[in-house]
């Protein structure tokens, strides 16, 4: 069944914002970059995209400032504004991609018949990611109560830092593993989805509205409108 | 002449490649926004090399299988499509040409010095691409994203160096456990 939802089509969003990155970076050195970026920031905010966009400006404009502040060392005000110009593009593709949530990718992976092993390893690396946060975090205070300081011994700060993580992973991937043969999980087997993930009338006007926009700036660009 | 062995990937294998790239996207983690959007050609993979190449290098001696740094490449690829999209050609080009050039050199993942090779040279294999997709998106030309050639130079190097000590210090920790029984 379709589940009603706000959301792009995941596979879409990612189609489109690899797009939107590809061209963003082409345009960024044009007087006219910031229309481009007004226009599908306002196309995003009318697809209810406003919640990433809050969520991402702060990242945003941390690296503008760290890669505009990097680029004064040695270069001139022009190129200090392209780099702010590429996190701007980078972050206006960033939205898009974002916005989809890792199991409904999966999901539509396995509609399109991606292999299974992709969309399982893809979800362990996206699920895991926070899980070794912790761990890293929890093995990081044990070294501090050791007492123990990168600067004054590295090679033993190492140790206690990488042994101890290597372990952690053998220890979950070797559950981890166990758990899902156990529930009848196998790389060479066709699996269903519990969701269908739908491609809706939403989708397509999202579609026709950026493609069209796309193609404006792409005919500016090549010279169309000199 | 010994051939290049293909063996299937049994669910263990590909839960051990899943999670020790989560790990080795989370420790590259904080160096990999600070570089990302660097211009200068090498950048990134002098700052990925050691990180990449330490824990790569731990998942090819637990699962040596021909196919296995590729398949490191496509989940981590996978997950930074959806940072930078570009990122994910990257990393799968650079572990397939990284993880080519050691089998054809030695056959297979049973010899440490082709884990060694192949986890290595990953990040210098991403140096290519990166230049490519710098001329074909940004479209700065070569010489534009090489700047200085000594500090170019010294990236490479750096970049080679690093990625083999990386992947010999995996090695040992890889070493160490295996003693201990847990590899």
């Amino acid at each position: 069944m379709c589940k009603e939802s706000y959301a792009i089509h995941p596979i879409l969003s990612l189609i489109y914002s690899l797009l939107l990155f590809v061209v963003g970076l082409l345009f960024v050195k044009q007087i006219w970059f910031w229309l481009f970026f007004v226009t599908f920031l306002i196309l995003f905010l009318l697809f209810r995209f406003e919640k990433i966009i809050i969520k991402t400006i702060p990242f945003i404009l941390i690296f503008g400032l760290i890669m505009s502040g990097l680029t004064i060392i040695n270069g001139n005000k022009s190129d200090v504004l392209y780099a702010f110009y590429r996190v701007l593009a980078l972050g206006l593709a960033a939205i898009l991609s974002i916005s989809v949530k890792p199991i409904n990718l999966v999901r539509a992976f396995n509609q399109l018949h991606f292999p299974r092993w992709i969309s399982l390893g893809f979800l362990i690396v996206i699920r895991f990611m926070q899980i070794f946060c912790e761990e890293i975090k929890q093995i990081r205070q044990a070294i501090v109560l050791r007492g123990i300081r990168f600067i004054n011994t590295p090679v033993l700060w190492s140790r206690a830092f990488f042994i101890p993580l290597i372990i952690r992973v053998l220890s979950i991937s070797e559950g981890l593993a166990i758990s899902l043969e156990t529930r009848g999980f196998a790389t060479n087997i066709e699996s269903s989805s519990y969701q269908i993930i739908c491609f809706k009338r939403r989708d397509l006007i999202f579609s026709c509205l950026f493609l069209a926009c796309l193609a404006f700036y792409i005919y500016w660009f090549s010279g169309g409108y000199r | 002449m010994k051939k290049i062995e293909f063996k299937t990937f049994t669910i263990k294998d590909i839960v051990f490649l899943a999670v020790i790239t989560a790990v080795t996207l989370l420790v590259s983690g904080p160096i990999a926004p600070i570089v990302m959007t660097v211009t200068k050609l090498g950048t990134q993979a002098f700052a990925m090399a050691l990180p990449f190449a330490l824990f790569t290098s731990i998942g090819l001696r637990k699962v040596k299988k021909s196919g296995s740094l590729t398949i490191i490449g496509i989940f981590s690829g996978l997950v930074l499509l959806l940072m930078a999209p570009v990122m994910f050609f990257n990393q799968l080009i650079a572990s397939f040409l990284s993880e080519a050039v050691a089998l054809i050199l030695f056959k297979s993942y049973e010899h440490k010095k082709a884990i060694l090779f192949s986890a290595g040279l990953f990040s210098f294999f991403t140096i290519p691409t990166t230049a490519v997709v710098n001329i074909l998106v940004k479209g700065r030309t070569i010489t534009e994203q090489i700047g200085n050639p000594l500090t170019f130079i010294l990236y490479i190097l750096g970049a080679v160096v690093l990625g083999f000590i990386g992947a010999a210090i995996g090695n040992k920790i890889s070493d160490e456990l295996e003693k201990a029984g847990k590899l």
